[in-house]
């Protein structure tokens, strides 16, 4: 017999994962030729039900994992195992039952719905390609999907122009869960969003995480938002993660200096009007070409000689279990 | 009291006083008027935040202090009072001198604001040749000047860039630099750090800060982001479809905002000590000025709404501590 995953088993398991792309293509611009380093050595696990975050600035690669672990990139090098199993070096056929498992909702529901598509059509999708059901079961489950959503059946005959930003991303999120999905990859999910309405949307996610025993990862660049929705925390910057925690250690006690500097970044309400203060200098880097040793080291207020010649290894951190930085001075006490 | 259609405040050191604005777009739909009996004032080395969700108004108003209302866009109504003048009176000609020179504007993307094949610096010496009569070495040279101010490194050598060679960060503040080399009275920043990372943001913000606190320039600051505005304003401005809903000094608004739509903004806001669950969320959707409720236009959405609400719409009265709301429910 074999044996299925067991109950400690990951839903996801990530193990030193790379995806590069060719940069340019000589040519003209052949001064711009090179490897872009979006993800580059990158490990994680997700548990059943679990949320985790990924955040980071543009370039950091957050991104590109996603895709690479929603399977729409062919990774470079490294492992990705879903449910137990190695999903690397399959082919399209053996994917399939993956594909099914893994969906994803993207930043903007104005691209990502089709426009020539009704509601309903565009929700059944996933169950057609998967051949899921016949046409009355589809639609009984399309008009179940809708209510559980928030739409009404009347919304099924209407097309995606019709709606608002929040009930199209209401409708991108029926789509993904049309297949009964166990992990959902939602890259930026509420930024396109107004306020009033991202609320609306982190609520529904909530809700259904609860009731379907949803798997999340979740790339935001918003650390209110994560800090509020997510179980665990990895902190990416330029390619690789830089810190990963429980949210609340993350919040509480961040080992990392950029960790710490995105904390301090991000403008809070009702703090009074802004003093000039430390800020993080310098621009983000090209993943074209990182600096060398800790890719951080040129805006890092700790960078020593060791942090341009090395780069840290991502090894326990702080005092709770399941914190992690990568850097040479992570032990030392914070700013 | 005194009436609130007059002007929400008069104060002798406004540099801009703005009254009951009004801009109306003709549309398939008929005229819908996105601005509607909109009053402010700017006041010299201050800044007013200016904060609502996708079309509450905030950016047609923003562009009707320069008279850059796109068409079918028109503004239909009220006076920008500058200087003595009323811009909306002012000739064409008049008005380009007044652009750029003495108010100038920031955009979310600098890159639509700059001439992608001139150099940084021959588009920032070009806005004081043409507004302040200056030679062209002797404005080349302020614009260098310009570019090092507002904390570009080697500014000699990045004014002969072009503005695609450079980072995000760097481009706003080039373009900050270009708003600010002919000394305006007044900035209006339209959602300028939206598009930039949050770490470029917080530079960006601080150097909008040292700027003012140089040149003693108003500031008007448009944002979609209550944090940020918190983080700016002096005095926040609140707009919902098309109407100022609230005004009041920040740190006021934000520790006790009086108007239900303020107060939804900002308690739905993730944040430390809300802890894990349900958010608390403003119901219903952002609404479309060509099907406005009856009476009070957040009437749909608010919890407190009754038959009187959805009657008349509530004019913008005033509060005690020099604040002003548009809510027949809200209790001072």
């Amino acid at each position: 017999m074999t044996a299925g995953p067991s109950p400690e088993t990951p839903l996801l398991e990530v193990q030193g994962l790379v995806k590069h792309f060719p940069a340019g293509g000589g040519g003209l611009f052949a001064a711009d030729t090179g490897t872009v380093r979006a993800v580059d050595g990158v490990s994680f696990r997700l548990g059943r039900g679990e949320t985790l975050a990924l955040v980071g600035e543009s370039g950091c690669g957050k991104t590109t994992l996603a895709r690479t672990v929603a399977l729409l990139y062919a990774p470079t090098a490294g492992s990705v195992r879903f449910q137990g199993r190695e999903l690397t070096g399959l082919g399209r056929r053996d994917l399939k039952p993956a594909r099914r498992r893994i969906q994803m909702i993207f930043q903007d529901p104005y691209s990502s719905l089709n426009p020539r598509l009704p509601v309903g059509a565009i929700i059944a999708e996933p169950l057609v390609i998967h051949g899921l059901g016949g046409r009355a079961e589809q639609r009984d489950r399309v008009a179940m999907l809708a209510r559980q959503v928030g739409l009404g059946a009347a919304d099924m005959d209407r097309y995606p122009h019709q709606f608002s930003g929040g009930q199209r991303q209401r409708i991108a999120i029926a789509r993904a869960l049309a297949v009964e999905p166990s992990l959902v990859i939602a890259d930026e999910p509420v930024s396109a969003l107004d306020v009033s309405i991202q609320s609306q949307v982190l609520n529904l996610m909530g809700d259904l995480q609860a009731a379907h025993g949803l798997t999340y990862l979740f790339i935001s660049h918003d650390l209110a938002v994560v800090r509020h929705f997510a179980d665990r925390v990895a902190v990416m910057y330029l390619g690789r993660i830089v810190e990963e925690a429980p949210a609340d250690a993350l919040f509480a006690d961040p080992r990392h200096p950029y960790t710490r500097a995105l904390i301090a970044a991000q403008p809070v309400v009702g703090r009074g009007k802004r003093r000039p203060g430390d800020v993080l200098p310098g621009d983000i880097p090209s993943p074209l070409r990182p600096p060398p040793g800790c890719a951080f080291h040129p805006r890092c207020p700790l960078a020593a000689d060791i942090c341009r010649q090395s780069a840290p290894a991502l090894e326990a951190a702080g005092g709770e279990a399941g914190h992690r930085a990568a850097c040479h001075f992570k032990d030392e006490a914070g700013p | 009291m005194e009436p609130a259609r007059e002007s929400p405040n008069a104060p002798s050191d406004a540099i801009l006083e703005v009254r009951g604005l009004e801009v109306t777009f003709a549309t398939d739909r008929g005229a819908l008027k996105a601005v509607d009996g909109v009053s402010f004032a700017l006041k010299p080395g201050l800044t007013l935040g200016l904060v609502g969700e996708s079309g509450c108004g905030k950016t047609v108003t923003a562009l009707a202090l320069l008279r850059l209302v796109p068409p079918p866009g028109r503004i239909t109504g009220g006076r920008v009072l500058f200087g003595g003048e009323d811009l909306l009176a002012l000739s064409e000609r008049a008005m380009e001198d007044i652009r750029g020179k003495r108010i100038s504007m920031v955009f979310q993307e600098p890159t639509t604001a700059f001439n992608p094949v001139l150099t940084i610096g021959d588009q920032i010496a070009e806005a004081l040749i043409i507004h302040g009569g200056a030679g062209r070495a002797e404005a080349h040279a302020a614009a260098v000047g310009m570019l090092d101010k507002v904390g570009i490194p080697d500014p000699a050598e990045r004014a002969g860039t072009y503005p695609h060679q450079m980072s995000g960060g760097m481009r706003q503040r080039a373009m900050i630099a270009m708003a600010l080399i002919c000394r305006p009275d007044i900035l209006i920043a339209d959602e300028p750090t939206t598009a930039l990372d949050v770490t470029i943001q917080a530079q960006i913000l601080d150097l909008m800060g040292a700027m003012q606190r140089e040149f003693g320039v108003a500031i008007l600051f448009i944002s979609h982001d209550l944090a940020v505005i918190s983080e700016m304003a002096d005095e926040v401005m609140v707009m919902y479809a098309g109407r100022v809903v609230e005004r009041a000094p920040a740190d006021a608004l934000l520790a006790h905002p009086l108007h239900p739509y303020t107060q939804g903004l900002i308690e739905t806001l993730p944040r430390h000590g809300v802890g894990r669950g349900r958010l608390p969320a403003i119901p219903g959707t952002v609404p479309d000025l060509g099907a406005l409720p009856d009476g009070c236009r957040f009437s749909d959405r608010c919890p407190l709404a009754d038959d009187g609400c959805r009657a008349a719409d509530p004019p913008l009265t005033r509060a005690p501590g020099g604040r002003w709301v548009a809510c027949y429910k809200a209790a001072p």
